[in-house]
């Protein structure tokens, strides 16, 4: 499988929404700017640089489960960036 | 003004408590007796209906705040029935099975609400199933010892072995606690540093209220409207932990329609 930022995302947003609730995970994610999803909550589209909207996902989280929700994007994204260890990542997840 | 009402609906409904506590309203007269036993079920009432709230906003039994939530709540119901139960029939003067049970009830579910909150704060898998193993471990050791003391009460140490369920229950919980206080950073910037903050020092001080009430503290000072009014205040404390939640996630709505 060839790893990019929709599968990062795809990730994110269901571990979130295993400790959020799917109602709150998928409208922060909905909120982001160049993130659409579909009826599934999976990534439809990404618009612009994949990092920055990566980026603006976990800020989205960050507002409410704070370093947690770095330490829980880590976790699930850490199986698919073996699969493409090249794959530029924000700071927070490279920490 | 909703926002108003449900932080002030927890604090005017401790005040209350309080006050019957501290005037000492005789209980038998009719009117009084009811007001003191709505009072003390009614305390911990707001609670379980703001978890309720949050649980579902939350996702439910299928996330892990939801599931936070749930048993918190359930532990606000169980605090609610054996006040009802031990003041209505019982009349404060000891703790019988039904009451000492929904007690027990109430440990467990704290327990299993703080061990959510634990998970939320991104702890990693290996203390996730410690926990899990600690709090599985003591429900079995609890249920033997509390059986051991009441099924067998001509056996050596039975009362010995049945009141220390209570001292087991509150090692464990105080250890959770603090584990979930050191990680209480993890959430920092979000908006569930406050909830998890007066989840723990609710417990806490509901510790030390046990603490209050074993004989071996007593003092002149830890009478038992102080012991009462601990109680209420670490009600208070934990109400305000779904209550906090509740209008900053409303606030948080609002302010993005």
């Amino acid at each position: 499988m060839n790893v990019g930022y929709k599968e990062l995302i795809d990730a994110i947003i269901a571990k979130q929404t295993s400790i959020l609730g799917e109602d709150i995970a998928l409208k922060k994610a909905g909120k982001v700017e160049g993130l659409i999803l579909n009826a599934f909550g999976k990534v439809a589209i990404i618009e612009g640089d994949g990092k920055k909207v990566l980026e603006k996902l976990l800020n989205e989280y960050a507002a409410l489960t704070g370093e947690a929700s770095i330490l829980f994007a880590k976790e699930a994204i850490a199986p698919l960036i073996k699969e493409n260890p090249t794959l530029g990542l924000p700071e927070k997840l490279k920490k | 003004m909703k926002k108003v009402a449900i932080v002030l609906l927890p604090i005017v409904l401790f005040a209350l408590n309080i006050s019957t506590n501290f005037w000492k309203f005789p209980s038998n007269i009719p009117f009084f007796s009811l007001a003191i036993s709505f009072l003390l079920t009614a305390v911990a009432i707001p609670g379980f209906l703001y978890c309720v709230i949050l649980m579902r906003r939350w996702g439910g039994v299928k996330s892990v705040m939801g599931k936070g939530f749930l048993f918190l709540g359930v532990s606000f119901l169980s605090q609610s029935l054996s006040s009802l139960l031990n003041f209505l029939f019982f009349h404060n003067s000891y703790f019988p099975p039904v009451v000492t049970v929904l007690l027990g009830c109430m440990n467990l579910f704290w327990a299993l609400s703080a061990y959510h909150f634990l998970i939320t704060t991104g702890i990693n898998q290996k203390a996730r199933t410690n926990w899990k193993i600690i709090i599985i471990g003591t429900l079995i050791i609890g249920i033997a010892m509390a059986a051991y003391g009441k099924a067998f009460t001509s056996a050596p140490y039975a009362e010995e072995v049945f009141n220390s369920v209570m001292f087991l229950l509150d090692f464990v919980l105080i250890l959770e606690t603090l584990s979930l206080l050191l990680h209480v950073k993890n959430f920092n910037g979000g908006i569930l540093v406050l909830p998890a903050l007066f989840l723990s020092f609710g417990i806490v001080f509901q510790l030390i209220g046990d603490l209050v009430t074993v004989e071996v503290f007593k003092t002149e000072l830890a009478t038992d409207t102080l012991s009462s009014a601990i109680y209420n205040f670490s009600w208070l404390l934990m109400t305000l932990s779904p209550t906090s939640l509740l209008i900053t996630s409303q606030f948080a709505q609002d302010k993005n329609q």
